[in-house]
């Protein structure tokens, strides 16, 4: 069972990515835009940067998220009075929809002339919702007998969070920060492309990235480079998948308590 | 000596304003060995967990030990920590020297028999051996106390008996004030010195028990006292 599960997730992990590929080329066929293949390496060149741009605002949006949304995680989990006033007041937040902020964000940053703060400020938000209610609800779940032994033994608080309740609620952490992550790529193709949010913007005050590859390549009718901005991010997703969640929602798994 | 009094104590649940317990008093002597009995929802836990400074009592007066080693129901393991990680965490959290930790943590899972289990994490053990490392875990402290809820009642009948076994060894070397809630009442008859019976959130009577030890489950003494402890349980009797 559990080796027919894994051995899915391999075969997915290849097929499904060569397969959206394979998909893209079929509808640039079919609207006669099929790209030219000549060994381009400017445009490779290009697109490399981008990604490795995009990977670094992901990374340390989401780094951020996860310092911020453990504390609030905590704090809302402590008790049942906690538990009541926080979580409703998360909901409100979270439910607040973070594009429709996005220009005051913009025209905030652009006073200080901090474009990079403002794609990072967007996807840190479009973040930490997901890795707060996970993490919330992993907590909850946490028997009160291990919370028990970490009071009976006298655990410091600091002690009593690092040792106890964080790898506790890990595997929730894990599906936390994997939602996460793939809501900041869904943000990225918007948050990169920062002009559109500034009266009389210009696409010179775009941020490099692959999200910013995609919109203005499509824009451009330049498929050559759509087409590489599009394999690059269905390329980046897969690896990520590959070589960091699977491991980590495996190692996480002996962190779970038997029912 | 007395080690743990209990004076009239009450504690009143405000989240749910039902009561715990109801007017409890009771005096445990120092390197005794104590069983609780009862009904569920009679108090047991209640009273383990105003001991173990868990639960805070909300009238009356308590007088517990600092410190106890607590044994839970189904062992409350930490599934990520090898077995000897899971006994030296009490002793990290006292912030002992990492040598001094980690011979402790061996002489006591070595005293429960599990040294070559060691580096085993709790899914690869068995329910009676993941119930030995929860007890060396408790121990490893080296607390006054070693409180025990319903420790064996998810274990086949053999390994409860061997269970049972461990624990009074330990006791008789270590001396050590043991309070065990038990749910069977000839285990409790069988391993302790005294045995209190609850009902609705108070004590309804305790029943002393001079017989020495080992006792045999199907001695007629052992017996009659389980007869005994079975008519205060029913209302019928009182306390010895
Ligand atoms: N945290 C709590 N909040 C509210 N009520 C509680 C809480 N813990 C226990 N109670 C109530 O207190 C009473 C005594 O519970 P307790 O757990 O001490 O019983 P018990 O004798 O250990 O029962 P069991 O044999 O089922 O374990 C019960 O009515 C229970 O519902
Ligand atoms: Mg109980």
């Amino acid at each position: 069972m559990l080796r027919r599960a894994s051995r899915f997730h391999i075969y997915g992990n290849i097929f499904i990515p060569i397969g959206l590929v394979l998909l893209t080329l079929a509808v640039l066929w079919l609207l006669g835009e099929l790209p030219q293949f000549e060994w381009d390496e400017k445009t490779l060149h290009t697109v490399t940067i981008a990604v490795f741009f995009t990977l670094m605002r992901l990374s340390v949006a989401y780094l951020c998220a996860l310092a911020v949304s453990i504390p609030l995680a905590l704090v809302a989990s402590r008790d049942a009075l906690a538990e009541r006033i926080f979580i409703p007041l998360y909901d409100v937040m979270q439910s607040i929809p973070v594009l429709a902020f996005f220009p005051l964000i913009v025209l905030l940053f652009i006073k200080t002339g901090q474009l990079e703060g403002a794609v990072l400020t967007i996807l840190f938000l479009s973040m930490v919702w997901n890795i707060v209610f996970t993490l919330i609800s992993g907590l909850r779940a946490i028997p009160r007998d291990i919370r028990d032994v970490g009071r009976v033994f006298k655990a410091p608080p600091v002690t009593y969070v690092c040792t106890v309740l964080l790898p506790a609620a890990l595997p929730s952490l894990v599906v936390g920060s994997l939602l996460a992550w793939a809501e900041g790529w869904n943000t990225i193709v918007v948050a990169e492309v920062l002009h559109t949010y500034i009266p009389n913007g210009s696409a010179a005050q775009d941020v490099l990235g692959v999200g910013d590859l995609l919109v203005h390549s499509s824009a451009a009718g330049d498929t050559g480079l759509f087409f590489y901005a599009l394999a690059a991010i269905i390329i980046m997703v897969t690896v990520i998948n590959f070589v960091v969640w699977q491991p980590l929602l495996t190692y996480a798994e002996q962190f779970k308590f038997d029912a | 000596m007395p080690e743990i009094i209990f004076d009239r104590v009450g504690k009143l649940f405000p989240s749910t304003g039902k009561p715990g317990l109801v007017d409890v008093s009771f005096t445990i002597n120092k390197g005794s060995f104590s069983s609780i009995v009862g009904a569920s929802g009679s108090g047991k836990t209640t009273t383990l967990r105003i001991i173990a400074g868990l639960e805070q009592e909300t009238s009356g007066h308590v007088v517990v030990p600092g410190r106890v080693g607590m044994v839970f129901q189904n062992a409350a393991l930490f599934p990520w920590a090898t077995a000897l990680e899971n006994v030296s965490f009490g002793l990290q959290m006292q912030g002992e020297k990492p040598v001094h930790v980690r011979a402790t943590a061996e002489k006591y899972l070595a005293m429960l028999g599990l040294s070559a289990q060691a580096h085993l994490y709790p899914r690869m053990l068995s329910g009676g051996q993941r119930q030995r490392v929860g007890i060396a875990r408790a121990l490893a402290i080296e607390p006054p106390v070693l409180l025990l809820d319903e420790p064996f009642s998810a274990l086949d009948e053999e390994v409860r008996l061997e269970l049972c076994h461990d624990v009074l060894r330990i006791w008789q070397e270590t001396g050590i004030t043991v309070v065990m809630i038990s749910h069977q009442l000839d285990e409790a008859v069988a391993l302790s010195q005294k045995v209190f019976v609850m009902k609705q959130f108070s004590v309804a009577g305790t029943c002393d028990i001079n017989l020495p030890y080992p006792r045999h489950p199907h001695a007629p003494e052992v017996v009659a006292l389980v007869d005994h402890v079975r008519s205060i349980y029913r209302g019928e009797g009182n306390t010895v």
